[in-house]
């Protein structure tokens, strides 16, 4: 398998392994620092739709919050209201001709008739009809040197951003000339600043920690890290790293502790090469694992989803899955001060479909596991910090 | 003389355990009580399988799917054991309804706790509750599979 196909599976396997359910009710956190209530927002569908959309994205007017899925059984973003909480229509995509739209990674809507589109080898804008609007070729000519092996790339731990200047898209970039394995791979710059005038790149200077980079060995599938933006500023945090990086805008970097309770012992390295695929899946379970990062600007809240190390195998014949590690949420404040840590209820949600809106933290209730899952409704539910 | 006869049966000692070693499939035990348990199918008589991972990568799954295709054939297709749900292969199956008696979907995730979710799709050979041959669908291993499949007459 090639490295592309390999982040693929691991976003795949994040994507559908991820936990927890919860009581509807007020509710308070263990440690009794920080309290909340958690609301659970069900929102009708039909059977065009889907129960989870990936990748998705939020746009918020001064009426309404929406909530845009790609559907991709219909090639097709759905919108949805999340205040009337129902289905409002969909932007059907075209997959041939000149307005065709391939291998969609991620959306930014920038209006409802205004949805900027990131393909492998095209950004565009879409309106409401699917016609394009705009769009640019990407190039991946960084500095005037071509990289044919550099990709751009957006997915729902790394959404595409745009910050302070308003002609530049922040996205995630790989160098796929060195497989994951490889301890290359770890050297090569994480974030790309695209130039939607010109369509010039460039390379922000953040890479992977010094702990990726050792020769002894790699983290499997434990390897790509979450994004978010506060104002021009970047935080990162990478899956068996208990700390943030924060990319300032001088090209500084901060680093900042934030381990978790439940971070009970760290990810073990895998031989440089490892390939076997039950050793790989294993590692998953055992290792800690810090997911996405959302931000709340409303609240100014940071979230940070943590998957708890536990056992692979419990005895004869019984052993655990991704699907069994405990699910919790690191709650930051804006100065990256842990407040802190909500313990959110086994196999009920997909943690990496979360984001915040004025009501507080959305979570997908569309765990695999979920006995609460029906093919009629989009199911979140909402954490409200009280703060 | 008896020097030689020592290193002798010991380097052919080693060589067994070095083979048995390469041979062996790690969830050997968990993967035929799987079977026996969950699917009831007969482990002691010569059975192929392609177990296919639910969610897997696009790219896997097509692999898997082709060899299949290659492989199929009216008389002696290999059993499916499919974990969970996957519109793919569903979709695949849907379109080779002769397959769909020899095709076993776990539904119920039972796979996950004999610690049988894997990063890729496997091919089992099993006879006499022993995995007689396995095989990971991965691009590497795609020439010892078919030299496989083929010597079996699959």
């Amino acid at each position: 398998m090639n490295t592309r196909i390999y982040l693929l599976f691991s976003i795949e396997c994040a994507f559908f392994l991820l936990i927890s359910c919860s009581s509807n009710e007020e509710s308070s956190t263990l440690l009794g620092t920080l309290n909340y209530n958690v609301k659970e927002v069900c929102i009708p569908v039909d059977s065009a739709r889907l129960s989870a959309y990936k990748p998705f994205s939020i746009y918020e007017s001064e009426l309404d919050t929406f909530f845009i899925g790609y559907n991709k059984h219909l090639h097709s973003l759905d919108l949805f209201s999340l205040s009337k909480k129902n289905f409002l229509y969909s932007v059907f995509l075209e997959k041939d001709g000149p307005d065709a739209v391939k291998e969609l990674m991620d959306i930014l809507p920038l209006g409802l008739d205004s949805i900027l589109v990131l393909g492998e080898h095209e950004l565009c804008v879409i309106d409401r009809n699917g016609n394009k609007t705009w769009k640019k070729g990407i190039n991946m000519s960084v500095y005037g040197k071509s990289f044919d092996s550099l990709r751009l790339y957006a997915e729902t731990k790394f959404k595409p951003f745009i910050g302070s200047k308003p002609n530049i898209l922040h996205l995630e970039v790989y160098d796929f000339l060195h497989s994951f394995k490889s301890r290359e791979f770890y050297f090569g710059n994480l974030e790309a600043r695209f130039n939607l005038e010109n369509g010039r790149i460039s390379l922000l200077p953040i890479s992977y920690p010094k702990e990726y980079q050792v020769i002894t060995g790699n983290y499997g599938f434990l390897n790509f890290p979450s994004r978010i933006n506060i104002g021009d500023t970047s935080v990162y945090v990478f899956p068996v790293i208990p700390r943030l990086l924060v990319l300032l805008p001088d090209g500084k970097i901060n680093e900042i502790h934030i381990k978790s309770r439940f971070h009970t012992s760290d990810a073990e390295l895998l031989p440089r090469k490892e390939d076997d695929p039950i050793r790989l899946m294993a590692h998953m379970v055992k290792s800690p694992f810090y997911d996405n990062l959302v931000y709340d600007p409303y609240k100014e809240l940071i979230y940070c989803f943590f998957l708890a190390p536990i056992p692979y195998k419990i005895k004869d014949n019984s052993f655990n899955t991704f699907g069994d590690k405990p699910l919790s949420v690191l709650v930051l404040d804006k100065n990256l001060n842990l407040l802190d840590e909500w313990v959110l209820p086994q196999k009920t949600y997909t943690n990496q479909i979360a984001f915040a809106t004025s009501r507080g933290l959305y979570i997908l209730k569309s765990h695999y596991k979920y006995q609460g899952l029906t093919a009629d409704t989009l199911k979140f539910d909402v954490y409200n910090a009280i703060y | 003389m008896l020097y030689i006869k020592k290193v002798s049966v010991i380097i052919t000692f080693l060589g067994i355990v070095a083979c048995n070693n390469t041979s062996k499939f790690p969830m050997e035990k968990e993967f035929i009580c799987y079977l026996d348990e969950v699917f009831n199918l007969e482990t002691e008589k010569s059975l192929y399988i392609f177990f296919l991972q639910s969610k897997s990568c696009g790219s896997c799954t097509n692999s898997a799917l082709n060899v299949i295709n290659d492989f199929y054939n009216q008389n002696s297709y290999p059993y499916i054991v499919l974990t969970g749900e996957d519109p793919r292969i569903s979709k695949w199956l849907a379109v080779h309804p002769n397959l769909l008696t020899k095709a076993f979907i776990d539904t119920t995730w039972q796979f996950e706790k004999y610690g049988l979710r894997f990063s890729d799709h496997c091919f089992f050979h099993l006879d006499n509750k022993k995995i007689r041959f396995s095989a990971w669908i991965t691009e590497n291993n795609m020439d010892k599979l078919y030299e496989y499949l083929v010597k079996e007459n699959i």
